[in-house]
C-alpha cells in the first residue's frame, strides 16, 4: 500500500490488457472496401487522443504508433473505450466547459474502434494511413531548444518503512542571459520510480549549496505516517494543528509553491505528475522569464519498486528571443493547510476550501487538481466581484493515477477582486479501493497514504502585468503541500 | 491453473509491451538526439580532511543542452557560479600536491541518495554551516533551530548529504586560496 499507487494502477491496466488482448482472433483475411480499417478509420483516431502517451518514451505500457504495435492490443483497446476507461478524462461536461487537453472520445469514435475490433482488426491499405505524426523525440512532449541536467538521484530498492523522504536539491540553470522560456518540461528518466519531481526558480545566492540533497528524516510508524506532535489531542482524535507543518508549506520550504511575487519566474511551480506532461505557453502566445544566474530548486519525490533504480531527470525549454505578449503564472489556491483532518471511516469529507483573490486583470488557463489516494473530488469555482460564481472546472472523480493539467479552451477572464474558490472531498472509506487504512484520522503529509490538497492553476496576463500584483498578498488561505 | 494462465497472460502483455521500448538483442542503441553533458566544472579550494579529499567554496559551470540551428549562447556563455557546494572527490591521484590551493575540476556528479545514516557530517547544524543561508529549503522548513522534539512540535532531522564528484586530472587556479 506503500507503493505508488499509478504504478499498481498502471500495471492493473497492463494486465487487464494482457489478459483481454490474448483472445483476439486475428484476422488474415483482407477487409472489404467499405468496412472499417486501421488506417483509414482508427488511425486518425489514435493519432489524436492516444499517441501522446502511446509512444516509447510515454507512460502508456504499449505503443500505438503503427498497426503492427496496436493490434495485439486491439480487444483491450475496445474494452477500455467502450468503457471510457481510456483515454482518462475526468472533468464534468455539466457546466459548459470544454478543455484543448480534452483527449476523451467522442461516441462516434468509440463505435468505429469497437467496430474495427468485431471486424477482426482489419490493417486496410496502408495508402489510407494519415500522415505520421512527428512526435518529439527521445520521448519529449515538447520538442526542446535547451535541456538542462537535473541531479541524478539514486532510488534504493526496499528503504526502511518503504519511505524515502522528500529531497530538494538546488541546481544552476546555466542560464547568464535574461531567458523568456514558452514552455517547459520535467522528464524523469525512470518513471517507474518518480512519483513527483517539481521545480521552482529562485535568485541565486553565493552562499547556496549545488547538487547536496536537503531532507527531513522525520519520525514515522509502522504505517509510515508521519507521527504528530500532540499525542493529547491525537488521542481523542481531534485534528491536529501543526506550527510546523504550516511552516513547511510556507512559500519557498520544502518543495512548496513560490510566493505569489515569485510565481511568474520560469511559469512559476512546475511539477511532473504521473498523467501530467509539459507545461506549455504557447497556445496563449504566452511565455515567462527566467533572469540570467536563477537557480532552480527541484522537490524530488521517488517511491521504492523493490529493485535498487537511478533517475536521470532532465528539465526542457522552448525559448522565445523577443518578449511574449502575455507571461503565463502558476500557482496554487490554497491547500490542506489548518484544521484538515479526516476521520476514520468518512466517505465523503470536505476539506478547508481554499480560495485566492486576484489583484490585477488576468485570464484563468489551465487547472491542475492534486490530492493523494483518498482524493474524491475537486470543483474550481470562479465567484467574480459582482457575486457571479462560474465552475472552471469540477473533477468529480478524481484519479491520482491520472493527474492532468485541464486546459481551458475559452480561458475565464478575471478582474481584479475575483475570488477562486476550490472546494475538494476525500474518500476515508472502505469504498476506496485505493484506502490503505480507513480506520484511522488523515493528515497532510508527504506520503501517499497521507494526504494533500493542491488546487494548482495557470493564468495569463499582459507581460507588462508585475507579476507581484496578480494575486492578492495574504489572499491565499492556508498553504497547500504539494 | 487460472493463477498460471493469468501469470503467463501478463508475462505475455508485458514482453509486448517491452517489444516497443525495450533495446533488444544484437540491434544497436541510437544515441539520443537530446544528450546534455554530465559533466560539470568546479573551481574550489582543495582540501582534505583525513584520508578524503573536498573541493569547498565551488563555484559551478554547467553547459545546457542547446538544439542544433540555435545559437549556442541562446541562454548566455557558460559561467561559473558562485556557492558554498562541497564536492566529495571520488579519486586521490594527484591531489596532495594541490592541498590549500583553488583548483579547476572537471567530472560528473555521482547519484545523490536520501537514505544515508545519520552522521555529523549529514546533519544540519542549527545556525551554523550549511544549515544557514546555503539551506534555504530545509533549514527554513524546520525554522531556525534544526532538529526538533516537543509537545508541540514533530520529531525531524534535517538533514544532508554532500555530493560525490568523479573527478578528472585537475587544473591549478592559484596557490592559495581566497
Amino acid at each position: 500500500m506503500k507503493r505508488s499507487h499509478y504504478l499498481v494502477g498502471a500495471l492493473g491496466i497492463a494486465a487487464l490488457i494482457a489478459a483481454s488482448s490474448a483472445s483476439v482472433t486475428i484476422a488474415q483475411t483482407p477487409a472489404p472496401a467499405a468496412a472499417v480499417t486501421f488506417h483509414k478509420d482508427v488511425e486518425p483516431i489514435l493519432q489524436k487522443n492516444c499517441q501522446s502517451c502511446h509512444r516509447p518514451g510515454q507512460i502508456a505500457p504499449m505503443s500505438l504508433l503503427s498497426y503492427q504495435a496496436a493490434r495485439p492490443w486491439a480487444r483491450a483497446m475496445k474494452t477500455k473505450v467502450v468503457a471510457r476507461e481510456m483515454p482518462p478524462w475526468f472533468a464534468d461536461p455539466q457546466h459548459g466547459k470544454t478543455y484543448s487537453t480534452d483527449r476523451s472520445l467522442t461516441q462516434a469514435d468509440i463505435d468505429t474502434i469497437a467496430t474495427w475490433v468485431d471486424a477482426g482488426a482489419p490493417e486496410g491499405d496502408p495508402k489510407d494511413a494519415p500522415p505520421a505524426v512527428v512526435w518529439p523525440k527521445d520521448g519529449w512532449s515538447i520538442q526542446p531548444d535547451v535541456v538542462v541536467r537535473g541531479p541524478s538521484f539514486k532510488v534504493p530498492a526496499r528503504p526502511p518503512s518503504n519511505v524515502i523522504e522528500w529531497t530538494t536539491i538546488i541546481v544552476p540553470t546555466g542560464f547568464t542571459k535574461d531567458t523568456w522560456v514558452t514552455s517547459v518540461e520535467i522528464k524523469p528518466s525512470d518513471l517507474q520510480v518518480t512519483h513527483h519531481i517539481c521545480i521552482s526558480f529562485q535568485p541565486h545566492s553565493e552562499d547556496i549549496l549545488y547538487y547536496t540533497p536537503f531532507w527531513n528524516d522525520k519520525t514515522r510508524d509502522d504505517e509510515g505516517v508521519e507521527i504528530k506532535p500532540n499525542p493529547a489531542t491525537a488521542s481523542t482524535g481531534a485534528p491536529r494543528i501543526n506550527p510546523v507543518q504550516q511552516r513547511e508549506r510556507s512559500p519557498n520550504g520544502v518543495g512548496g509553491a513560490p510566493a505569489p511575487g515569485n510565481a511568474a519566474v520560469g511559469g512559476g511551480f512546475l511539477c511532473y505528475l504521473p498523467g501530467n506532461q509539459a507545461f506549455d505557453y504557447r497556445p496563449f502566445g504566452a511565455g515567462a522569464l527566467i533572469p540570467a544566474g536563477y537557480d532552480i530548486s527541484i522537490a524530488q519525490h521517488y517511491t521504492p519498486s523493490g529493485k535498487e533504480a537511478v533517475d536521470l531527470p532532465q528539465i526542457g525549454f522552448t525559448v522565445s528571443n523577443t518578449p511574449p505578449k502575455k507571461r503565463w503564472v502558476t500557482t496554487q489556491a490554497g491547500g490542506a493547510g489548518n484544521g484538515f483532518a479526516i476521520p476514520p471511516n468518512e466517505p465523503n469529507y470536505l476539506a478547508p476550501p481554499g480560495e485566492l483573490e486576484f489583484g490585477a486583470n488576468a485570464e484563468l488557463v489551465m487547472m491542475m487538481p492534486h490530492m493523494h489516494v483518498r482524493g474524491r473530488d475537486m470543483t474550481y469555482t470562479v465567484v467574480h466581484p459582482d457575486g457571479r460564481k462560474e465552475v472552471a472546472l469540477s473533477v468529480p472523480k478524481y484519479d491520482f493515477n491520472w493527474q492532468m493539467q485541464y486546459v481551458l479552451s475559452n480561458p475565464v477572464k478575471v478582474a481584479p477582486g475575483t475570488k477562486l474558490h476550490v472546494e475538494a472531498h476525500y474518500n476515508n472509506s472502505t469504498t476506496n479501493k485505493y484506502n490503505p487504512n480507513p480506520n484511522r484520522w488523515v493528515y497532510p503529509g508527504n506520503m501517499t497514504w497521507e494526504e494533500m490538497m493542491s488546487p494548482f492553476f495557470g493564468v495569463i496576463v499582459d507581460t507588462e502585468t508585475d507579476p507581484t500584483t496578480v494575486f492578492r498578498r495574504g489572499a491565499v488561505n492556508n498553504g497547500g503541500g504539494e | 491453473m487460472t493463477v498460471l494462465a493469468v501469470a503467463v497472460l501478463c508475462t505475455a502483455g508485458l514482453a509486448a509491451q517491452g517489444a516497443g521500448t525495450q533495446p533488444r538483442p544484437g540491434v544497436p542503441v541510437e544515441k539520443p538526439a537530446i544528450d546534455p553533458s554530465q559533466e560539470i566544472v568546479a573551481i574550489g579550494c582543495l582540501v582534505k580532511e583525513g584520508d578524503n579529499y573536498e573541493l569547498r567554496n565551488s563555484a559551478v559551470l554547467i553547459r545546457p543542452w542547446v538544439a542544433p540551428g540555435l545559437k549556442p549562447d541562446t541562454v548566455g556563455t557558460p559561467a561559473p557560479s558562485p556557492s558554498k557546494t562541497v564536492f566529495r572527490l571520488m579519486h586521490k591521484e594527484g591531489l596532495d600536491a594541490h592541498v590549500g590551493h583553488k583548483v579547476e575540476i572537471v567530472g560528473v556528479i555521482q547519484p545523490q541518495t536520501a537514505n544515508v545514516p545519520p552522521s555529523p557530517d549529514t546533519i544540519v547544524r542549527p545556525g551554523t554551516g550549511p544549515g544557514t543561508a546555503s539551506a534555504p529549503a530545509a533549514a527554513g522548513a524546520q525554522g531556525a533551530s534544526g532538529a526538533q522534539e516537543s509537545a508541540e512540535q514533530p520529531r525531524f532531522v534535517p538533514r544532508l548529504n554532500n555530493p560525490e564528484l568523479d573527478n578528472k586530472p585537475l587544473k591549478m587556479v592559484s596557490t592559495s586560496c581566497p
